[in-house]
């Protein structure tokens, strides 16, 4: 595999955590513009099978029922929906904090575009006083990033939940 | 308990907090509910071959459900009769024996004692392995495809169980007639701090909470979506529809209830144009499936053609074919305490739809109504409020409002149309709460007196 330059390599460190910066703090409209117009945003479920390593989906084949299967109108439509002012699950705004590590930058066949993996914790705090009211989620992001004339920008993200019972109904993005 | 009211007040539709809070009557429920009822437990194409199994839940049960060697559907209850160990720690597989990771018992797939380790030294070969099978769930049954059992031996068979409720799951969920369901790999699971029947009588009910729970899902699907992957379904613009609540088995038996069961071809209508933009194969396959259900249908005038969602007792919820460019949703309220409940959701689609048909159907259920989704956190959001407000001391004392439609039960809107499409089942008013009384009239009677 040929060596990534250290200087691309730290841009996109410091491109992913501004973008998780923006997930934290809005607005999410900003988020959605490093995104590709062709972005497939994908999370598969988490299963344990027997007799296989594995346990989740790991190709595009055949069909199976993802926790995300997006474009780019349908994240759009998750943003829209939020900033409508009526999703009651984000009102007020749920506080979260994503905390992204362990980046792993390597070159692929296209130029200028590259596969990086890394691990996330998101946090989030609902209000009220109920225990139900902080989630954790862990996992592993596998993307594709791809430098445009406007700067960096996702063109493929695979999230990996290390969950195979989510903690909560999910309003919040990865 | 300091109240003297009763837990349900049939006659001014109130309900105790602690129906929904109390850990003894949680504890009473786990027997009385979910030891009496028969209990969804999946669908047949997720096990087709000898050997095939998958681990599910009957109430906090854990158990195994299985095609045994001989291609008989078995539910076992996972746990080792030696130490009581679970046997089984995957999702789903193939296996001929569950083997205890404690000692070593071994079991057959059709629950067999075939194996202990050291049986001649450590037992003197004086042990009835006979007797030491894994418990198996005495009833399993299967209703078009879908698997159910129960740990009642002396309640109705399925059929009588499901009654009126057969009907809209040949019609509108499973149709066999054009094809059937294909279950589609993997299973969303989330936490919802709630009581399992909040979510239940949600679904067998409550139309009312939609355009203002789900009004931020309104106002995005009907902005302009041209040259999107569209959500289609119920929008807004349903309000305009013919539409009905219906309770299923009224007054008898185990309540399963419906609604928003779309009168005429409006829905139709919108899911043609929807398919227009996958496709002439996809087009062709609607109308066939539309003329099936027409041709079977009785009555004269307008007929149904789709309910959105509905609740077989206790807790086998139904996305149901609001639209038919939606997979269907086949949900399991797991308990977890009186205030904590596993969600557990399947996708359906049809078989014989083509694949571009298929993949809409489940882009749409899991963009919308699944763990993801944009209908499920709003959902959650209320029920973890309600939560909140359940069992603190003054609180409480305010019971719980189930009077919509409470002496107005005989007032049925296009009556004309409900009589002239001869469906089973008691109509009332899409918003009605007909659905979550029956729910507790029911409740109350498995549950006597607590």
């Amino acid at each position: 595999m040929r060596p990534v330059d250290p200087a691309v390599e730290r841009e996109i460190t410091q491109f992913l955590y501004r973008e998780a910066r923006l997930l934290d703090e809005g607005p999410l409209g900003k988020w959605l513009d490093l995104l590709t117009d062709d972005i497939r945003y994908f999370m598969p479920v988490v299963e344990r099978v027997q007799g296989s390593d594995g346990s989740r989906r790991k190709t595009d084949e055949g069909l199976a029922f993802d926790l995300f299967d997006d474009d780019k109108p349908s994240l759009v439509m998750r943003v829209e929906r939020v900033q409508t002012g009526f999703a009651y699950s984000e009102l007020p705004r749920s506080i979260t904090q994503h905390m992204i590590s362990n980046i792993e930058v390597d070159a692929t066949d296209t130029a200028d575009e590259y596969s990086v993996r890394s691990k996330f914790l998101v946090f989030q705090m609902r209000p009220g006083r109920y225990e139900g009211h902080d989630s954790t989620f862990v996992g592993d992001r596998i993307d594709r990033i791809r430098k445009t004339a406007t700067g960096w920008r996702i063109a493929r993200r695979e999230v990996r939940l290390a969950h195979e019972v989510l903690p909560r109904a999910v309003s919040v993005l990865f | 308990m300091t109240s003297t009211e009763p837990l349900n007040d049939r006659a001014k539709a109130l309900v105790r907090n602690e129906a929904f809070s109390d850990r003894d009557i949680y504890r009473q429920e786990l027997d009385r509910v979910f030891g009496r009822s028969w209990l969804f437990l999946g669908h047949e194409t997720m096990i087709p071959e000898n050997g095939d199994y998958y681990t599910n839940y009957m109430g906090e049960d854990a158990v195994i459900v299985c095609r045994d060697g001989t291609g008989k559907i078995r539910v076992l209850l996972n746990k080792c009769r030696h130490r009581g160990n679970k046997v089984c720690m995957y999702d789903r597989g193939n296996a001929r024996e569950f083997t205890c990771s404690f000692h070593g018992w071994t079991y057959g797939n059709d629950g067999k004692l075939k194996g202990v380790p050291h049986r001649k030294d450590a037992y003197f070969d004086d042990l009835d392995v006979s007797q030491l099978g894994l418990v198996e769930v005495p009833r399993v049954s299967v209703y078009a495809g879908l698997i159910f059992a129960t740990w009642a031996e002396d309640i109705v068979g399925l059929d009588a169980y499901l009654g009126e409720a057969r009907w809209y799951i040949d019609n509108f969920l499973t149709v066999e007639y054009a094809g059937g369901l294909e279950l589609i790999p993997g299973t969303h699971k989330y936490l919802m701090p709630v009581n399992w029947k909040l979510l239940a009588e949600n679904f067998a009910g409550d139309a009312y909470h939609f355009l203002v729970t789900h009004s931020s899902v309104v106002k995005v699907m009907t902005k302009g979506q041209e040259g999107k992957r569209i959500d289609s379904g119920p929008g807004a613009e349903i309000t305009k529809d013919k539409l009905f609540s219906v309770a299923l088995n009224y007054g008898t038996g185990a309540p399963h209830g419906m609604f928003e069961l779309h009168f005429g071809p409006a829905q139709y209508e919108r899911d043609r144009a929807q398919a227009e933009t996958l496709g002439r194969e996809s087009v062709e396959w609607l109308d066939d499936k539309y003329r099936r259900l027409m041709e079977r249908l009785p009555g004269k005038g307008d007929k149904p053609y789709s309910f959105h969602v509905g609740n077989i007792f206790p807790n086998f919820s139904l996305i149901g074919t609001g639209s038919q460019l939606y997979g269907r949703g086949l949900l399991t309220w797991h308990p977890r305490g009186p205030e904590q409940t596993e969600v557990w959701q399947w996708c359906a689609v049809d078989r014989t739809a083509p694949k571009a048909l298929k993949e809409r159907m489940i882009y749409v259920l899991m963009h919308r109504q699944a763990a993801t989704g944009l209908v499920a956190p709003d959902d959650h959001e209320n029920f973890a409020r309600i939560t909140e407000n359940l069992a603190t001391p003054f609180s409480r004392r305010s019971r719980l409002h189930y009077g919509m439609g409470l002496d107005h039960e005989d007032k049925v809107p296009f009556e004309d149309d409900w009589k002239a499409s001869e469906c089973p089942g008691f109509p009332a008013p899409n918003f009605s709460e007909i659905n979550q009384r029956e729910l507790y009239r029911y409740w109350s009677e498995l549950m006597g007196d607590v």
